[in-house]
């Protein structure tokens, strides 16, 4: 009997169900994260404020958006993570999932997203929303990513839709302030990547993606961290000269600003100055300015929905003391 | 290469542990799904709310 059993043919098993954490995990959560801080300092810091349960389902549809391109992202990229230590693990090149199983869960969620975002908030919203998921699965994904060395510079605009997407949410209308904070995040996410790259061991060159520490060298990419983050110190500065009404903001910000900005650069600098000093090189200036540059955005926009709050304090205690003068 | 004896169970299904797991991660998938479509319904029902309280 033992015998038999142990002789027996291989069992015709079918696949495990996949475990919903595997979904969950499909929607990079780390990376939500980040779409959901910055999507939130965006609703917050309109100066129209908006109903809560309003405002959560904006911030609401801006996740399950950024999660059904992540899901998208992952089906269509199967070949290339599977090929990849870093990413290898991942649900669909582990075969914990079936393609069509994430692909379909990415098209429900991204599409979700967007009828609910039109419905309860509003059509630009919605329509914002769509153009972001439509911009990292199509634009960034399919098209540009394999293509070209400035991928991370294409990517990075993707990842700057959800300030942009919180604001109209809460105003209903796109003016200069939201597409500052845009510019602030599209500016801010290649030195934050390239830093990155420099001191973490890729394999993307062997399945074929032209990063640009790959394709143009470790000069160029210093060189170019460097040129960012000069661009992003008089952006990040911007929000400053705007009038209240049309969302500027005061000193709050402005000294977080300012301090963040300069150290930004000083950090950058160091970075683009220097070159890998041989193999056992601790990359410490590099690991510095990627630490710092996560910081840098939460600061930013934590600032930036400091001050204003401080000014609706501000103005609320205006107007009581005119009304006990009165 | 042996012939598989008559009474040896059938090859075709999952083994048992299989199958126990199989269930439970068919229930827990089935439980996070519930509680989502709940979740929304009652979202739904708040948004109604708040766009016939402010006529929007």
């Amino acid at each position: 009997m033992t015998t038999a059993t142990s002789l027996s043919a291989p069992r015709l098993t079918t696949p495990m169900p996949t475990d919903w954490r595997d979904f969950w995990a499909l929607t990079k959560p780390r990376v939500m994260s980040l779409v959901v801080f910055t999507g939130l300092c965006g609703l917050l810091a309109a100066p129209v404020p908006i109903n809560p349960v309003l405002g959560f389902t904006a911030i609401l549809c801006i996740a399950l958006g950024a999660g059904g391109a992540a899901a998208l992202n992952q089906w269509w990229e199967v070949r290339l993570d599977a090929g990849m230590k870093r990413t290898a693990r991942r649900p669909l090149p582990a075969g914990r999932m079936e393609p069509a199983s994430a692909r379909d869960f990415g098209v429900a969620l991204s599409a979700t997203s967007v009828v609910v975002m039109a419905l309860a908030i509003g059509w630009l919203a919605a329509g914002i929303l769509a153009l972001s998921i439509a911009y990292y699965v199509g634009i960034y994904t399919v098209w540009l990513k394999p293509r070209t060395p400035q991928n991370i510079v294409i990517g990075g605009a993707a990842g700057a839709f959800p300030p942009l997407i919180g604001w109209v949410a809460a105003t209903g209308h796109l003016t200069l302030m939201p597409v500052l904070l845009f510019a602030i995040i599209f500016f801010w996410t290649p030195p934050h990547f390239w830093a990155l790259a420099l001191f973490v061991e890729s394999d993307y060159a062997k399945v074929g993606i032209p990063m640009l520490p790959v394709v143009a060298g470790e000069g160029a990419t210093r060189r170019q961290i460097m040129a960012y983050a000069l661009l992003l110190a008089p952006l990040s500065l911007a929000p400053c000269l705007l009038p209240a009404g049309e969302g500027g903001v005061g000193a709050v910000y402005g000294g977080v600003a300012a301090l963040a900005s300069a150290l930004f650069v000083a950090l950058a600098l160091r970075v683009g100055l220097r070159r890998k000093q041989g193999a056992d090189d601790a990359m410490t200036p590099e690991k510095q300015l990627f630490a710092f540059s996560i910081l840098f955005l939460f600061a930013l926009f934590a600032a930036l929905v400091a001050d204003h709050w401080l000014h609706m304090a501000g103005m609320m205690t205006g107007q009581m003391t005119g009304i006990s003068h009165g | 290469m042996a012939e598989p004896e008559p009474d040896m169970p059938p090859a075709l299904g999952p083994a048992p542990n299989d199958a126990a797991a199989r269930r439970r991660i068919i229930a827990a998938r089935n439980r996070v799904l519930a509680l989502a479509l709940l979740a929304m319904a009652g979202l739904f029902f708040a948004i109604t709310l708040v766009k016939l309280k402010h006529g929007g």
